[in-house]
Order: C-alpha cells, then structure tokens, then sequence
C-alpha cells in the first residue's frame, strides 16, 4: 500500500481501492474503487432521527433536540496514525512534521489506521473516536465507533455514523432480519436475506424516521449507475443500519412524504445504538426504560466497508 | 309541512313513524334466489340521485319535498357517498374536540346555529311483483339525521347515523314515479353522541333499499345455539310474525340435519318459539375452526306455494367469566384483537364489500382472532363475514362523548353526556336496542359494547341492563366507568382500560382482579409504532384473568387528495383540508395504512400473536 502524507490529508493506495482522510474535515472523506467515488462527504455523526410520533407524544425531541444540531455538526479535536506499528500524532502529520515523511520507508506500508478525535456540539460535550483501519493483506477498511458520554446530556434517540453516498441507489440486499425493526419491535423480523428494490418510500403519513434493521450481518448496497458498497460485520458483531434518501432534519421538516425532495444520495446510517420506538400510546408514555439511550454511556460499534 | 326542525334538538325526538329494530336476516321469494344472493324482495336505490346543499338550514329550500317544486339548481350526487367528499361543506377531521370547538360555545343538546343540510331526491318504480305487498323503505347509514319524504308527504325522522332506519311507505308508495326526498342535517342533537375520533362527515353514506314484505313475513328472528360442556348443544328460535291481510299457512324450519320444527300459521300468530332442542355431538364454533350450521325457514301458504324464504347461518358457542377468566366454549379464551374503523381513502366511511373482504384477509393475515367495531355498529354485511372466517367480534354501540367529560387532557365532567340525565335515557337505550336487535343472530358477536369514552352514570347503567337482560349468553364491555368506579358493580362484566402500560395492568390484577382483565384499546399503532408489544403478551402468562386485548387501530384514516405542486395524489390527515380545528395526523394511527398497504408494526402484530393462538 502506498502511503500518501499531505499536508490536509493521509492518502492510502491500493491497486484497486484508494482511501483519502481529510484532517480539516474530521474523517475519510473519499472511498474510491475502480476509479469511482462513494463518499459525497466526510461521514457525519449521527445522533439524530427524525421525530416519530411517539416521540413527539412523549415529549423526547423536546428533551432531546440538542442531539438534533449535534447531527447536523461536530468538533474535530485530534487525529493520529499508526502505520505499520508506528505511531504517528497530529504533529508528525501536519506541516512542517509531514516533511521528514518524504524519505520514510512509511510511504509504503502493510497496515495502517487513522483515527479521528472527535467531539459532540452539545453542552456538555461527549468523545466519539472514530479508527480507520486497512491492510494490504485484506479487502476493505474497517471502521470502529466509540462515543464516550458524560453526565448531564439528554437521551438519543440513535448514536452511530452517516455515510453520505453520492449516487441514487438502485437496490439493496441485506443479511439480517427482514422488514423494519427497531429494538422493541423485532419479533415480526424473520432472519435471512432479503433485498430491496431502491430505498423504500416512507410508509407512514406523516413523514418520520422509518427503515431501521437491526442486527445485520453484512449489506450490499447497488448503486443506480452499477457502484456497489458493501458493509460487513465482524463475527458475533452484528450492526444495525438504516439507509434512506434524505437527512433526518429533511424529514423532520416534512409534513407528508411528499414533500421530500427528490431522491438524489443515499444516507447510510451506521448505530451503535438505537432508541425503540415505544407503542403504549402516543402522547404521554415513553419506550421502556431498556430501549432508551442514556447518553452518559458508552456505545462502540465495528463493521468493514468494501 | 316543511320539517320541524325542532326534532333536531328534542331529546324525545329521535326517531318518528321508524319501524322497530330488528334481526339482520334477509327473505327471499324462494331458494334459488337464497343460492344466487339477489332476493326479488329488494329494490336498491343506490346510485345518482338529485341533489341540493345548503351551507346554512336557515338558507335551504324547505319546499323541495313538494312535488310541484321546481328548483333550478338540482345537482347530482352519488348514493351511498359523504357529501363532504363530493366537495360540499368541510372535510374535518377532530378527535376529542366537538366539531364546532372555537366556534360556537355551546351546551347539549343545541346544536349549531349554521347547520349544513342536504337534500335529495330520487325517482322510483316498484317491481311489479312487489305491488301486492306491503313496502319498507330502509336506510342503512345516514349521518346525523333525516327527515323523509315520499310523493310530497312527511314519512318520518331518523337519528342514529349508524344502524338501519325503517319506515313503512306502504300507505304513501305508488306503483310508478315515487319521488323520495330526503333531508338530512349534519348537526343534531345525536352529534353530542357521535363524537367518535374520526373524520366528520354526513349525508347517506350507507345503501337504501325498498322492499316489499309478503303477506305473511318473518319480521324478527333470535336463533341461538349454547354449546354445553358435555358437548351438545342448545338451540331455540323465537320469530316475530307479521301479516299483510288475513293468511293461512305453515311455516317449516331446519337447522342443518340436526334440528326442524313447524307449526301452523294465521294472522293471530304473531310469534314462534321452538322449545329448548338439545343436539348431541354440535360441532362447537371456535375461531379455527368456525363451523356454521345452515337454519332454513320457509312460509308456506295453504297451496303450498312458498311466501318467503329465510336462511341463516348460526354457530353453537358459550361465553362467560369463571373464575375472573374470560372463558369461551370452556376454555380461557386469549383475545388477540384489534380495533377497525371502516375507510376508504377515496371515499371514507362509505366502504365496498371488497373493502370488507380486504379487511378480513388482512386481519387473519396478522393472526388477529378479534375485531372491535369502534365505535359504532359496521356495515351489517361485516358481522356475517366474521362469522365465517372466525372473528371473534366487539359489538360496539354507536355513542361516544368525550369531548363532554375531557377537556385540556383532563377528566373534567362538570358537564357531560349522557350522564345521569333522564331525558338522555330512551335515545341512548335506542341505540342499545338498535344494536342488539340487529345483530343478535351473528355467532361470533362475543361482547356487546356500550359504546367508548362517555364516562358513566345512570344512563350507561340503564344500557348496562338492557343488554344484560337482553341477552344473557354474552358480555358486557365497557370502559368508561374506570373513570367513575362507583359505578363498576353495575357497568362492564371486564374491567377494561385503554393504553394501560403493561405494569398498570399488572397492579390491578395484584390488588383488585375482581374482573377479568380487558384493554380495549393498546398499543397506540400512530405512525413509527408498536414498540414494546410483546410486553402485553407476556401478561397472558403471568396472570389467567388477563383476557387480551385490541390494538389501536386497524386502518389509518387517510384520504387521497391531490398536491397542487407537483399534480400527484398523497394521503392526506388531520388539517389537510384547511379545516379548524383539528388533531391533524392522529387521524392515521393503523397497523395498515389507509391504501391497505401493511405497515411494518403489521409484521410485529403477525409474530406475536401468532405465537399466542397459532
């Protein structure tokens, strides 16, 4: 693998696939295979979904809208490399520490990852580290997820990352449990593997967060102009995910399905944690207490993109 | 005479010159037209009648029941439709609140100063064959109430927009050029009944039919069979005659092959009732497996022509508590119910017959063995096919009223109906006996329902008692007297609540548990839902009195209306139609939506109650 040092981002080249990590930007901001990208923009922190009714009912987004600019934004506060088992600190990355790279044997190595020191724009603020990892013995990148929570912060309703797709998707095929399913809502989900045509629209009348699977084992997603991404998991490491055509603040800002914009990217939402959606009744009760996020925890999740 | 528009407002004044409620059973000239479904007896009147609206009754052509007027600005409406719906007056959907919330401060019975009228007319003939005969003209649904007219005569006055209405034209119908007007206003003195969480509409929203009555007919029917713990069965039917003139005859009954008697027949035998029959070995009615026995009644005249043909389909069942257990046919009986409003998104609460059977697919698709008609009594055509399929049914009296006794999210019943008011008493006994005289034969009826939310009192209590003197061999359901439990000695044989968390429940039936356990209404399916369900379904297991449950609700209530931006149709809520106030998207709170596409908490639904009755 080559190993590109520069002075806003590390490169990695393989023979096929290429990887570029903005520093400024907080993340991996190009996937590139074949010559064709799959990332529109740094993947985002994802804390928000747009508000269900039950939701609304029980007063949560209220509680919780904090976490709804904090989807939208975040803090990049450090980032550090280890290639090949040497560590690398911001310093060594940046000008000028970047200069003594252009001889190093470490422009071309077997393993590399690249992590992201992040922080949430809330008050008080939570850690997300985000590690990249590739090797030159394996496909993909692996990427693994850890928010670090402190006292004082609402509830979530989901904590996990977006992946911001370029392309409209064609279809999507998935190992897991069919329909949706959300944690309290998983009995009516049949395992096995099952596949979408395109992204389904939202099934509810007034538009709010839908398409959650949980528990996945691997997901391959078509793109309309023949890319294909694939997320895997790592045995006895399922994730959950949603993928839908529009942000959660795009569907919180619509009345009807309808008027959604037309579909042009696809976000891919990674969750280390998912908030149930809560039935009791819709104005008052909320999901029970197992199936609600208490932001002072800890929350890590771990799959390979290919 | 133009109406009298004080009926509207009186509350004795709920029905004039309406026939008296009774059995949903159909006569037929003979048997092959029972085998056909198509009885010569009935004229349908459905389809385009002619049409006038009025915003405001003050503004309305109250001559247009003359045969002599001439208005010029007749229009065309289809029958059965909501007027709303044909683009008159104003779609709205409110949930609590009366209609007229920030509008009109008003107190029961007044009823809005400005109340939209319809009025229609429509040209018919008799068949000739039903010229000897006496003539009934039946109305199935018209919201909220009617004045009828025949050939420029006063008829008669209906309320009660949910179960028939008839009224005998005999002395008023001609062979040929009938010309029936009827009015009908949506606001009456019965809106403070009808205050059910839906979308207001009104007009003839359900089918019309004249039919004719032979000279010797069956008028009402109560067929029953108890099934007994040794396996047999009880069966008894009482019939109510009625005569045209003087008539000779018999009359010859059987229930499949297991059962028959006769008896002989003039116009002073105005009423059968076989003895007790005891049957061995009945194949009991179970929702698995739902068998039905085939009753045939046949009139005969003195030449042994056949007057009139009766077929029905009755089950042999047994329901009751023991224990604090809801039991059925012996056995704790599980109910994995859910709630049905009936919609359309085109057309509303005027619904096909292919919206019915839809309905049924989709219900037993989820393993639902139970169905509560909130909160009024169906389309009668939806009882029979629950008793063939095996749909344990809710029978809900139409009456809810909370608007009265909720108000800001609070109990607050300073003012309430129908309370314990006596003049609220005969019009909400009315609905209690519609109700039960209507559907009384239909086997899979399990529980007959007060009505929903209109707290307690004297008055509920007396409808308690009706249907508990009524009919003995079913429950009693409401929910209502929670809020006023000094009452629960009297009201509901089940101690039903809605959305009580799963904990709720589990306190009752720790500290109390003096009834069997019921939520009539859970699991709130509004939008992204039914988490959490089967939390409900675990109680099955910790404790025999918990009886199940209905979730909230079938169908979302959603209509198509076009979007001006991009020319598309979507499904439209709550507010969509500029109407205040509203509830705006609690209108829509199904496990299917209103296109009867599944949502995904419909998978949820098939899984965990699955699981219980499979």
């Amino acid at each position: 693998m080559e190993i590109v040092f520069g002075d806003y981002s590390l490169g990695i080249r393989k023979a096929d696939v290429s990887y570029i990590f903005a520093y400024n930007l907080g993340g991996l901001d190009s996937l590139n295979k074949g010559g064709k990208e799959f990332f529109y923009r740094v993947p985002s922190l994802a804390f928000w979904r747009a508000t269900t009714d039950n939701d609304r009912g029980n007063g949560f987004s209220r509680r919780s809208c904090m976490w709804m600019g904090a989807d939208l934004f975040f803090n990049v506060d450090d980032f550090s490399a280890v290639i090949d088992g040497k560590e690398l600190k911001q310093g060594d990355l940046r000008a000028p520490g970047n200069n003594s790279l252009l001889d190093s044997p470490l422009r071309h190595a077997e393993d590399a990852s690249v992590t992201f020191f992040l922080s949430t724009c809330t008050s008080p603020s939570a850690k997300v580290c985000v590690k990249y990892s590739v090797s030159g013995k394996s496909d993909g990148i692996r990427v693994d997820y850890t928010y670090t929570g402190c006292e004082g912060l609402p509830e979530f309703p989901l904590c996990g990352m977006r992946f911001i797709l370029p392309f409209r998707t064609e279809s999507f095929d998935w190992d897991g449990l069919s329909g949706e399913t959300y944690p309290d809502r998983m009995d009516g989900g049949e395992k096995g593997t099952w596949h979408s045509d395109g992204i389904p629209e939202c099934p509810y009348v007034m538009a709010q967060d839908y398409g959650m699977h949980m528990n996945t084992e691997s997901l391959t997603v078509k793109s309309t102009d023949g890319r294909y991404l694939t997320v895997e998991s790592l045995p006895d490491s399922a994730f959950n995910f949603s993928l839908l055509a529009w942000t959660p603040q795009e569907i919180e800002a619509a009345y009807h399905p309808i008027d959604l914009p037309l579909k042009r990217r696809s976000y891919l939402t990674i969750a280390a944690g998912v908030r149930g959606v809560g039935g009791i009744d819709s104005w008052g009760s909320d999901v029970s207490p197992q199936y609600r996020l208490d932001a002072s925890g800890e929350y890590k999740t771990v799959f390979i993109l290919k | 005479m133009s109406s009298d528009l004080t009926y509207l407002t009186d509350l004795n004044t709920f029905c004039v010159n309406r026939m008296d409620a009774h059995s949903d059973h159909i006569h037929y000239r003979n048997e092959d037209e029972a085998r056909n479904g198509v009885s010569g007896f009935y004229l349908c009147l459905d389809g385009e009648w002619d049409f006038l609206y009025s915003p405001d009754s003050g503004k309305r052509e109250e001559e247009f029941y003359r045969e002599d007027f001439s208005g010029s600005k007749v229009e065309k409406i289809k029958v059965p439709s909501h007027v709303e719906m044909n683009g008159y007056g104003q779609i709205q959907y409110i949930n609590t609140m009366y209609p007229w919330e920030g509008k009109e401060m008003l107190r029961p019975p007044v009823i809005p100063s400005v109340n939209p009228v319809s009025q229609y007319i429509r040209y018919f003939d008799l068949a000739d064959c039903m010229e000897n005969d006496r003539i009934i003209l039946r109305f199935e649904g018209v919201e909220s109430a009617m004045y009828v007219y025949l050939n420029g005569e006063f008829v008669g006055y209906s309320e009660d927009s949910f179960t028939p209405s008839e009224f005998d034209i005999t002395d008023k119908v001609r062979k040929k050029g009938n010309r029936l007007c009827v009015e009908v206003f949506r606001y009456s003195k019965s809106s403070w009944l009808e205050d059910q969480d839906f979308f207001r509409f009104s007009g003839i929203f359900r089918p019309v039919y004249v039919y004719s009555v032979p000279a010797c007919h069956v008028a009402d029917m109560a067929a029953r069979g108890d099934y007994q713990r040794d396996g047999s069965g009880v069966f008894t039917l009482k019939l109510r005659l009625s005569y045209k003139d003087s008539f000779k005859g018999k009359l010859v009954w059987s229930l499949g092959d297991i059962a028959s008697g006769e008896a002989l027949l003039d116009e002073t035998v105005l009423s059968y009732s076989s003895d007790e029959i005891r049957i061995e070995n009945i194949k009991p009615y179970h929702y698995k497996t739902p068998h039905l026995y085939d009753l045939r009644i046949t009139v005969y005249d003195t030449d042994g022509t056949v007057v009139e043909f009766i077929p029905y389909k009755i089950g042999f069942n047994h329901i009751e508590i023991e224990n604090e257990m809801v039991m059925y046919n012996y056995h704790r009986l599980f109910i994995c119910g859910v709630n049905r409003h009936e919609w359309n998104p085109s057309s509303g609460r005027a619904i096909s017959l292919d919206d019915m059977k839809k309905d049924i697919e989709l219900i037993r698709g989820c393993n639902c063995n139970s169905v509560r008609t909130c909160h009024y009594p169906d389309r009668v055509e939806w009882y029979s096919l629950c008793d063939e399929v095996g749909i344990y049914v809710m029978a809900e009296t139409n009456l809810e009223s909370h608007g009265s006794w909720q108000k800001m999210n609070a109990v607050e019943p300073s003012w309430n109906v129908p309370g314990d008011d006596p003049a609220w008493k005969a019009i909400v006994l009315d609905r209690a006996k519609s109700n039960y005289e209507l559907l009384k034969n239909h086997t899979s009826i399990i529980f007959w329902s007060l009505g929903n939310e209109s707290y307690c009192g004297e008055n509920i209590k007396a409808m308690n008692e009706y249907f508990k003197n009524a009919d003995p061999t079913r429950l009693v359901h409401y929910e209502g007297v929670f809020h006023y439990p000094e009452y629960k000695k009297y009201v509901s044989d089940v101690e039903s609540q809605m959305y009580a968390p799963p904990q709720r429940i589990r306190e009752y039936l720790e500290k109390d548990g003096s009834k069997p356990f019921l939520v009539c209404e859970y699991m709130h399916c509004m939008g992204n839902s039914l988490g959490g369900f089967r939390e409900y379904d675990d109680l099955f297991d910790e404790y025999l009195s918990y009886a199940g449950g209905y979730i909230w609700d079938f169908i979302d209530q959603a209509l198509y209306k076009k979007d001006e931006a991009s020319g598309e149709y979507y499904l439209a809520y709550g507010g969509d139609f500029g109407e205040k106030r509203s509830d705006y998207e609690f209108s829509a709170n199904g496990i299917v939506r209103a296109d009867r596409v599944p949502k995904p908490a419909y998978e949820e639904v098939r899984a965990v109650y699955g699981n219980r009755i499979r």
